[in-house]
């Protein structure tokens, strides 16, 4: 005689039950740990070769939801544990809270209760222990059943019905059953429906009349040799209750409905010799039910679901998917990546660092530094967009308030600050000071190096004047940006190559990215000297505040465009944007990428001119790059102490010295000083 | 009209719902608080379950399809992922429109087929009875996802 094997759960959960439960741990259970009462589910329309799923959703830890589920799903009654710490669930007791659990089946057996309600064939036990920090989920199914009989004896070899009876038969048997919602039933004599109860009762009165009687138990496996648990647990119970039965019919049934049609044919059909297991004296039996865990060892399982529910994550996910979606459907062939590894060095973290750090946070870029040796004062917040009043009362340092307010909008984002003063030219460095200026200098240098474009967003022309020409030397990519009561400017600085000088332009209207010009090039004197009151180097708090946001977003897009261009910082700037001729070297995905952009408020009007670089430049000329390479510290120590030395250097005095006054003429800007 | 008010939305999940019982169907209608939806699960040969809700969206006018395709411990497929799963959908529209969000009545996250398009779609069944629009938009969207939906939906 061949024995019945059966195949045991595969748990499922739907994502909803985690959410579910980690609510309830948040909201209700807290630091309660006592056993609560859950319920899941099995379906017998499976299709084949599926594992036999046990299910727990979002529905679950309420009674009330058992009765909303649908047809061909058998609801099972169960108890969540739910731990506090992952020692607790390491140590856990698990022979113990099987045995409790099966206690309860093995009562419901026994006192007949599961004759009556065949929905207490099965019950289960699961033990969670919920990391909500990493939101990994550690868990462990146990499905209770009795290790008694030892085996259930089949008379014949497990068929399928379709092997066993008509098709007619099929048919009764599935027109009996259409509307029976039950776990188990029995078949009389295959023209009327009857309970377990009445089942048993019946074959104790008549063993004999055994054929008549064909057990039907909703089967949630689809194994055409071996049916599921709650199968075994049905034949538990009848061997209990039955006496001297010889022989046993189930029908392990399983349906499948495809376009409205019901397909039953690969129920199993059992025939077994029953073997009473009543003289046990009610003491229950060795019990076996734990999951086995993906390795098939008796162990537990987790499931680690930070990408679906640690919000900083789904804050990542959600605006990574945001630029996404605006590359897919409108700029496909933007270079968003190259974005998020910009290292931006932002010089200054006043009204225009704030605004600056907040644009670039909008193209994803993820690395953002401030430098700013100013504290939050009273007037800050209103221009200041990353700043508070309760940071000006606090009077925090500039560089690292606007790093940490960063990071309070959007956690991903790597933000630094700090707290430096920049060397200028034309202010003094005393003996005393010289040893903090040098360390403040090697800093600065340090973090210009560290990035690859730096945004010169201070507040005076002096203090632009060291990062200009450090950065020229690195070859970054700086952004400098300055403005006045009603008016900006936007220059992206000449990045010098280390080639030589190329081929010459094919195109009369361009200039080459080494060629462009700096900030300084226009200058006939060394900042430095306050005694000329320029338009664009007056403290910025007297500017008009749209300014100071429209100078900002610019720059930021001036970037994402240069960028975008294969050359990057050394793409090249048309020399006269409004002329016709399209350039293709000189454009990029988003468009033109102008050398300077000016804005004047008053008249709401842009122009886009182009400055070549000054070869007698005060900071970018090869002259001072090449002074500031060879001396380094001792170069600069000369610029900041002694007055002229940068107009002797670069020879701007002996040209002043030679320009008579008089024959000064208006220079409109694309005339070149030669 | 293009859209769907909220009546009419319960309505057709309502008439989807009651059909889908008639024929074994595995739609379930949820009821909340915050509005009733319709949900479709299955698990397919590799062992990932799909799961589709149909919801109400207040701000289009029209109904939206979620959907996640998730492990069968819970964990969710990641766009990715999913991309892989549709690579051989590409050439269609909805590959512009798939994008992640939160569940508007469970607040989790949900890939949903965007409903800026939906109005497009339903002109041209504008004249057609509310139900056979709505079934119209789901056999559309829903197949670009692999919702299946049986033939015997269209039949009164």
């Amino acid at each position: 005689m061949t024995t019945l094997k059966f195949v045991p759960y595969s748990s499922a959960f739907d994502t909803g039950f985690w959410h579910e439960l980690t609510r309830r741990k948040l909201d209700i259970y807290r630091l309660d740990s006592s056993d609560q009462a859950i319920f899941g589910y099995y379906s017998n329309d499976a299709n084949d070769n599926m594992p036999v799923l046990f299910n727990v959703d979002h529905q679950c830890f309420d009674e009330k939801n058992q009765n909303s589920y649908q047809q061909q799903q058998y609801s099972v009654n169960g108890t969540l544990k739910l731990v506090n710490t992952i020692e607790e669930f390491k140590a856990f007791d698990i022979d113990s809270a099987l045995k409790a659990e099966s206690t309860l089946l093995w009562n419901d057996f026994i006192h007949g209760r599961a004759l009556v309600d065949p929905q207490k064939l099965n019950r289960f036990y699961l033990l969670i222990f919920a990391d909500l920090k990493k939101y990994i989920y550690h868990y462990w199914f146990a499905f209770p059943t009795f290790l008694v009989p030892t085996s259930f004896n089949l008379l014949n070899q497990v068929q399928s019905i379709g092997e066993r009876f008509s098709a007619d038969e099929i048919t009764t048997i599935s027109n009996l059953l259409n509307s029976n919602q039950s776990h188990a039933c029995c078949l009389h004599r295959q023209q009327s429906v009857i309970s377990l109860k009445q089942a048993v009762q019946q074959l104790n009165d008549q063993p004999q009349s055994t054929a008549e009687y064909l057990f039907i138990i909703n089967d949630p496996s689809t194994d055409p040799v071996h049916p599921g648990w709650p199968v075994r647990n049905l034949l538990t119970l009848l061997y209990y209750h039955l006496q001297s039965v010889e022989e046993l019919n189930v029908i392990c049934w399983r349906e499948r409905f495809r376009d409205g049609q019901r397909y039953v044919k690969h129920s199993l059909y059992l025939q077994l010799k029953p073997e009473s297991i009543h003289n046990l004296n009610d003491a229950i039996p060795p019990t076996t039910g734990w999951e086995k865990n993906e390795r098939q060892r008796l162990g537990s399982r987790q499931v680690n679901l930070s990408t679906s529910m640690n919000p900083i994550h789904l804050a990542e996910t959600a605006v990574g998917l945001n630029l996404k979606l605006m590359k897919w459907r409108l700029a496909p062939e933007i270079d968003l990546e190259c974005l998020e590894q910009t290292r931006c060095l932002l010089l200054g973290a006043g009204t225009l660092g704030c605004n600056v750090a907040r644009c670039l946070m909008g193209w994803g870029v993820k690395h953002i530094t401030f430098v700013d040796n100013s504290r939050i004062s009273y007037s800050n917040p209103v221009r200041q967009t990353l700043f508070t009043f309760q940071d000006s009362c606090d009077n925090k340092p500039k560089a690292q308030a606007a790093a940490d307010a960063l990071k309070i909008i959007y956690p991903g984002i790597k933000s630094m600050g700090y707290d430096l003063t920049i060397p200028m030219p034309g202010h003094a460095v005393g003996d005393s000071t010289m040893e903090k200026v040098k360390d403040d200098v090697k800093l600065l240098q340090d973090l210009i190096r560290q990035h690859d474009v730096i945004f010169l967003l201070t507040d005076s022309r002096e203090s632009r004047w060291l990062p200009t020409v450090i950065a020229s030397a690195e070859q970054k990519i700086v952004m400098c940006c300055a403005v006045g009561f009603d008016s900006y400017v936007i220059i992206r600085h000449g990045v010098p190559t280390t080639e030589s000088n190329a081929s010459s332009t094919r195109y009369k209207n361009i200039l080459s990215g080494d060629k462009l010009g700096c900030y300084f090039c226009n200058d006939v004197v060394a900042p430095g000297d306050s005694s000329v009151d320029r338009t664009l180097d007056q403290q910025c708090t007297v500017t008009r505040p749209g300014i100071s946001m429209m100078a900002s977003a610019l720059s930021v897009e001036l970037l994402v465009s240069i960028l975008q261009h294969p050359l990057r910082g050394q793409c090249p700037a048309l020399i006269r944007a409004d002329l016709e001729e399209s350039v293709p070297e000189a454009v990029s995905c988003l468009g033109i990428v102008p050398h300077t952009i000016r804005g004047f408020l008053g008249r709401y009007s842009t122009v886009l001119p182009t400055g070549e670089a000054f070869s007698q430049c005060v900071a970018c000329s090869p002259i001072v790059r090449q002074a500031f390479q060879e001396n380094g510290f001792s170069f600069l120590m000369k610029v900041f102490n002694e007055l002229n030395y940068l107009e002797d250097l670069t020879g701007l005095r002996a040209m002043q010295l030679a320009t008579d006054i008089s024959e000064i003429i208006e220079l409109s800007d694309d005339e070149e000083i030669q | 009209m293009m859209t769907l008010t909220l009546e009419e939305f319960n309505q057709c999940i309502s008439d989807l719902y009651e059909q889908s019982q008639q024929i074994h169907d595995r739609w379930q209608l949820l009821k909340t608080s915050k509005g009733s939806y319709l949900v479709y699960s299955f698990v397919d040969q590799d062992h990932l379950k799909h799961e589709f809700h149909i919801v109400y969206s207040e701000s289009y006018a029209v109904p939206v399809l979620y959907f996640n395709i998730s492990h069968l411990d819970g964990s969710l497929l990641s766009l990715d992922d999913v991309w892989q799963l549709f690579t051989h959908k590409k050439t269609s529209k909805m590959y512009e429109t798939i994008t992640q969000q939160e569940h508007s009545i469970l607040h989790r996250p949900f890939f949903v087929l965007h409903p800026c398009h939906t109005e497009n779609v339903l002109k041209q069944v504008a004249d057609q009875p509310i139900k056979k629009k709505f079934l119209f938009w789901l056999s559309i969207y829903g197949q670009s996802v692999g919702l299946p939906l049986s033939v015997h939906y269209a039949i009164d």
